[in-house]
């Protein structure tokens, strides 16, 4: 508790700093969290910056979200400007209808992508990154253009909510003078999976072995991904110059690369860092990505190939439907140095400080049971546990008497978790103006024991001594979800006599337990 | 403090002489969507050996989970009926609803 008010109060100072901030915040000093009381407008509003340019807030909603969703939507987005222009800068957010920025560990912006004429061309993920252009550049845009906004937004109680998601462009009219000298960019979508829901899983102890940590580096340690790497990488056409990226991750991540191949040989271009303002370290969402100098402009060539990677901590938890991305702003023509024979910045700064809406880190002891000591529940091999109104109904950690008690299965048998909150047949929809009730996903994933501290974007973690997760029980839109499209998940046969803890990681104040017991026959 | 000390001891000898059993009765907690008593959480004061009576007001499912001399628990999430416990530990209780992080209130026994 004691770390969270030292944060809360130091981030009391800081308000609307690292928001406002035109410019990448320094890495000098740790930069202050911001303040908790920071408020955003859900209208349009226009202001004029210093040297004339627009800054346009938009608040794109209200949209609903039903209770403990996690279902992704896109829908048309005529939020945009009125008239030609270029968009010189991208600042995203999240807020509720008073205009408060929601706690992460209680409504959680996976994504938000702004398709421009069917291209992602700028995305939001809890890091909240900055997309600027460097001075003299600016994202080409037609009031003609088409707008759709794909996003998924994770509750993670029962409450539901109405949020909006917010964006600031700077925006420079073509008919401004200053117009005339920018130079158009257009955004290549460095995705390490391409299409669909591009997630892999970096599961704890897989990849190499560095320094005695383990580091899982996607796709070149994971054997499933040799069937997409062509969807990942960029066959350069014309002369072109990448002139800004970040990367994108989630908790657990360590860095992105992006890597230029020419006649065979792979140089790395951009290295952008996962900086943990967390103090448990890789674990959370409370974390900033470092982005590419204003002087970062590298020559590609027709033949040239672009791709990207992404790097998962795993040595002390598995991460599941992780992401690696790395949009990247492309000029034509070549305007920077070639990254084969010349020297340039490999390395940036990050576009924000902490914030406050990661302030619940978790982790707290709140008087939960230890399931390791409690008494054996009934035995259930062969039977189901269902998971109804986000309990397992048998092991949940906060029943009280028999229905809190760890269920039973001998080594070698199996019983089976049955998610009655995203029943058979209820899928959701892509485009959330249909309505319509949605599936509740749940999971079953360890966690280390006794898994039975407060919830927080810290805590729990998927990292039990014993690696199992069951997926995203429930249907979703095919190609289009997070779901396992199946509403049943068997327990392992193979698992060691023991007690094992549990929760589920679409919603982790739920928890649960079950025990193992030697084979009697 | 020593006042009110004193003043305690003048109302449990008048009691102890009318021969009432030393009943401290029940308090009641608002169980809110998504606050105990109030938005923004609050701090209840009970003399020892009331009964806390957590009533559910909301539509959300909430649980009380608490930790202090004693911890007790009201069960897996509700949404609706209540929960209650007679306190016989004096000291500073944490009340949680493990579904909603941020939900809490402090109990404190006397």
């Amino acid at each position: 508790m004691s770390r969270l008010c030292t944060a809360l109060a130091a981030g009391a100072l800081s308000a609307l700093v690292a928001v406002t901030l035109a410019g990448p915040a320094t890495a000098a000093s740790t930069p202050k969290r911001t303040s908790a009381k920071l408020k955003l407008s859900t209208k349009t509003t226009t202001t004029t910056l210093k040297d004339g340019t627009q800054r346009i807030h938009y608040s794109y909603g209200p949209v609903h979200i039903a209770p403990g969703q996690n279902s992704i939507f896109v829908e048309p987005n005529d939020l945009k400007p009125k008239v030609d222009g270029y968009v010189t800068r991208f600042a995203p957010n999240l807020i509720l209808a008073d205009g408060t920025i929601p706690r992460v560990d209680v409504i959680h912006l996976h994504h938000a992508v702004w398709l421009v004429n069917q291209s992602p061309t700028w995305g939001a993920g809890e890091e909240k990154t900055t997309a600027a252009a460097p001075p003299g550049y600016g994202w080409n845009y037609k009031t003609s253009d088409k707008w759709l906004m794909n996003h998924m937004i994770h509750d993670l109680t029962p409450t539901p909510e109405t949020v909006y998601i917010t964006y600031d462009i700077d925006f420079v009219p073509k008919t401004d003078p200053k117009a005339k000298s920018i130079i158009p960019i257009r955004t290549e979508w460095m995705d390490v999976i391409g299409g669909g829901y591009p997630v892999f899983d970096a599961i704890k102890g897989t990849g190499k072995l560095v320094n005695g940590k383990r580091r899982f580096t996607y796709p070149d340690d994971d054997p499933k991904a040799n069937a997409q790497k062509a969807a990942h990488q960029w066959r350069v056409t014309k002369d072109g110059t990448p002139v800004g990226t970040a990367g994108h991750l989630h908790p657990g991540g360590l860095y992105t690369d992006l890597n230029v191949t020419r006649n065979g040989v792979t140089k790395n271009v951009f290295h952008s860092v996962a900086k943990y303002w967390e103090p448990a370290g890789a674990v959370s969402w409370d974390v900033s990505m470092t982005a590419t100098p204003v002087d970062w402009k590298i020559n590609v060539n027709p033949g040239d190939v672009v791709s990207t990677t992404a790097t998962y901590d795993t040595s002390k938890a598995s991460w599941y439907e992780s992401m690696g991305i790395m949009a990247t702003s492309v000029a034509d023509g070549h305007h920077g140095v070639d990254p084969f024979t010349q020297s340039f910045p490999r390395t940036g700064q990050v576009t924000h400080g902490p914030l406050a809406e990661n302030r619940g880190h978790g982790g707290d002891p709140i008087g939960l049971p230890n399931p390791m000591k409690l008494l054996d529940g009934p035995v259930v091999e062969g039977k189901q546990v269902l998971i109804d109104g986000f309990i397992y109904k048998q092991g949940n950690m906060t029943g009280v008497g028999m229905a809190g008690r760890p269920p039973v299965v001998q080594q070698g048998k199996t019983f089976t978790f049955v998610n009655k909150d995203a029943p058979k047949g209820l899928t959701g929809q892509v485009f959330a103006a249909s309505g319509g009730d949605l599936p509740i996903y749940h999971t079953i994933t360890s966690c280390k024991q006794p898994c039975n501290k407060s919830t927080g974007i810290a805590y729990p973690l998927a990292d039990g001594d014993v690696t199992f997760d069951s997926g995203e029980l429930g249907y979703g839109p095919g190609g289009f979800t997070a779901a396992a499209n199946r509403d049943t998940w068997d327990v392992p046969k193979n698992l060691p006599k023991g007690t094992y803890t549990y929760f589920c990681r679409v919603h982790p104040f739920m928890r649960g337990s079950f025990r193992v017991v030697p084979n009697k026959t | 403090m020593k006042k009110l000390a004193v003043s305690f001891v003048v109302v449990a000898t008048t009691a102890a002489v009318l021969a009432v059993p030393a009943l401290a009765g029940t308090t009641s907690v608002k169980v809110g969507d998504d606050y105990f008593v109030r938005k923004g959480g609050a701090t209840v004061t009970v003399k020892k050996n009331t009964t806390v009576k957590w009533v559910w007001t909301g539509r959300n499912p909430h649980d009380v989970t608490a930790s202090g001399p004693q911890s007790f628990r009201s069960g897996s999430a509700k949404k609706s009926g209540s929960y209650s416990r007679k306190m016989t530990k004096s000291g500073t209780y944490r009340v949680i609803c493990t579904v909603h992080s941020g939900m809490k209130m402090t109990l404190k026994v006397k």
